[in-house]
């Protein structure tokens, strides 16, 4: 059950969004408490990635009400939501900057709140990066981008994890990894928005699952009904 | 012939390699974190050199003020006034076209450098006029060992050379400049994080306008300050950018040092190509390397 005691970091209400002519969400809404770990799923197409991205304003158009620690956002340039909602974002291609170094990489992203991990923890809990400081972002591999990818948000003092399909594309031993960095950074208390395509991954680790479909919530299924609603999951879920 | 005509000649195109460098430099800044052919860098130039000028010599006579802003003060106020010229220019027209192809912005910076050339050619001689605030301390010649050479041309060319490389570290070398190459790769997940990208991007359109005026004043005292002495220039020096890579920093500094050098030096040999040699091998560049020598290909 959400913690009713926590406060709310994030409620979106009615959320339309567009880009260009085509109308990609049609009045999602989502609630977030802080310290939750929740989940969307959904075919591809359903509109998850642009749930996250619509958060952070880089869709073309979006109406309705995006409220981050009880501000409201949907007006706002980019720059200034990552600082209101305290905003670490992954995106699914992983974003790593091809003319930046694995250090480089990790300390664009401004702090943008106190608290944030230090470059000790991080490659503490990213050893392999560690070994690879000075290389290029575009020679990592596929595993070391992802890790780099969340690694690099972890420094900002970000308390809100959006995570676009992080487990696409990656080896058993990898997964392995992020899952144990997803629950290591559960257990420090970070609120987080996963988008999966790998529910066997997701689902250990989420409190709460919404299932998207045309750009809405068709369903939602807290952690402990996951056995009792595998019917209605499969059905959404299925090709 | 002798050495030393060649060693002349080779530090007095080396003298104009500074100016193709600091200029290219400008317009591959901007090119390479704007995406704007900023056909203008021209005019910025001219203007910078014109602003000495007034200062120096047309402030009391124009405007009735009894001031008089020496070399070392237009080193600083010239390229703070083009710069701010540039932002505004920037704010008001050049983001109204970003998401356009790269012609539209060309073709809006080229009516902005007739208009400033015409209002300038409106009130100076086009056949340029000397700048007399060369400081005193820079008049005279040094004693080289092998020539003696203007004082004031070596000073041009250690300066540039300074902001020229500077310039470069800056953008390669430290964190505010790695977060404009992050800008320019993925502007979006750059604002994502919570950096201003449309911010950087107005800073440093006004910065590339401001070297373009700062090479204006360190222009004046050698030639002479016409409206037209941008339009003359710029050719040339999108060749230099063309050559070196479009957007490649250390290219554009290199590219305009060379270039300068070899232009120099096809005087000593066969002066008749001199002016002509930059373009000879900006043809050979294109055929052979169609990137630049430093670009990368996309």
């Amino acid at each position: 059950m959400p913690p009713d005691n926590k406060p709310e970091l994030l409620r979106i209400e009615n959320l339309h969004t567009w880009y260009g002519e085509s109308h990609i969400l049609h009045g999602l809404d989502l609630v977030l408490h802080e310290g939750e770990v929740i989940t969307l799923l959904g075919r591809n197409g359903s509109g998850r990635t642009t749930t996250l991205k619509a958060i952070l304003g880089l869709v073309g158009k979006r109406t309705g009400s995006i409220r981050l620690h009880g501000t409201e956002v949907i007006d706002m340039p980019t720059h200034r939501i990552a600082h209101i909602g305290k905003l670490g974002y992954c995106p699914e291609e992983r974003g790593i900057f091809a003319s930046l170094n694995v250090d480089e990489n990790l300390e664009l992203p401004p702090v943008i709140a106190p608290g944030g991990l230090s470059i000790a923890e991080i490659y503490e809990m990213f050893p392999n990066l560690k070994e690879r400081r000075k290389s290029q972002g575009s020679k990592l591999s596929g595993g070391e981008q992802q890790m780099l990818a969340i690694a690099r948000i972890l420094r900002t003092g970000a308390t809100l994890l959006l995570l676009d399909e992080i487990t696409e594309g990656l080896a058993p031993v990898i997964l392995k990894k992020l899952d144990e960095v997803i629950r290591k950074l559960r257990e420090k208390g970070f609120t987080i928005i996963l988008v999966e395509q790998n529910f066997r991954f997701a689902a250990p680790l989420a409190d709460r699952h919404y299932i998207i479909e045309h750009g809405r919530v068709v369903e939602q299924i807290e952690a402990a009904e996951l056995d009792s609603k595998q019917e209605q999951l499969n059905r959404h879920l299925s090709v | 012939m002798s050495m030393q005509v060649i060693l002349a000649q080779a530090l007095l195109g080396l003298n104009v390699g500074v100016f193709y460098a600091m200029l290219s430099l400008g317009l591959a800044v901007i090119f390479g974190l704007l995406n704007i052919i900023n056909f203008a860098h021209g005019a910025m130039y001219m203007l910078g050199a014109f602003i000495a000028l007034i200062g120096y010599s047309l402030l009391e006579q124009w405007f009735g003020i009894s001031l008089q802003v020496g070399f070392w003060g237009s080193l600083l106020v010239a390229p703070l006034l083009v710069g701010l010229l540039g932002i505004l220019i920037e704010r008001t027209m050049l983001k109204r076209l970003a998401d356009l192809d790269h012609i539209y912005g060309l073709l809006l910076t080229f009516g902005i450098t007739l208009i400033l050339q015409g209002l300038f050619a409106n009130y100076f001689n086009v056949s340029g006029t000397p700048y007399p605030g060369q400081p005193e301390s820079l008049s005279g010649v040094v004693n080289l060992g092998f020539m003696y050479f203007p004082t004031y041309r070596l000073f041009a060319i250690v300066f540039s050379l300074v902001v020229c490389f500077a310039t470069w570290y800056f953008i390669e070398h430290t964190k505010l400049g790695s977060r404009l190459r992050a800008g320019v790769e993925n502007p979006n997940l750059t604002q994502a994080f919570g950096l201003n990208v449309p911010l950087m991007v107005t800073l440093t359109f006004g910065f590339g306008a401001a070297l373009a005026g700062l090479a204006g004043v360190l222009a004046a005292p050698i030639y002479s300050v016409s409206p037209l002495m941008g339009a003359d220039l710029i050719i040339v020096v999108f060749a230099v950018v063309v050559i070196g890579g479009m957007g490649s920093i250390m290219g554009a500094i290199l590219s305009g040092l060379a270039l300068g050098l070899i232009e120099g030096l096809t005087k000593v040999f066969y002066p008749p190509a001199a002016s002509t040699v930059i373009f000879f091998l900006m043809v050979l560049v294109l055929l052979f390397r169609p990137a630049g020598l430093f670009g990368k290909e996309k």
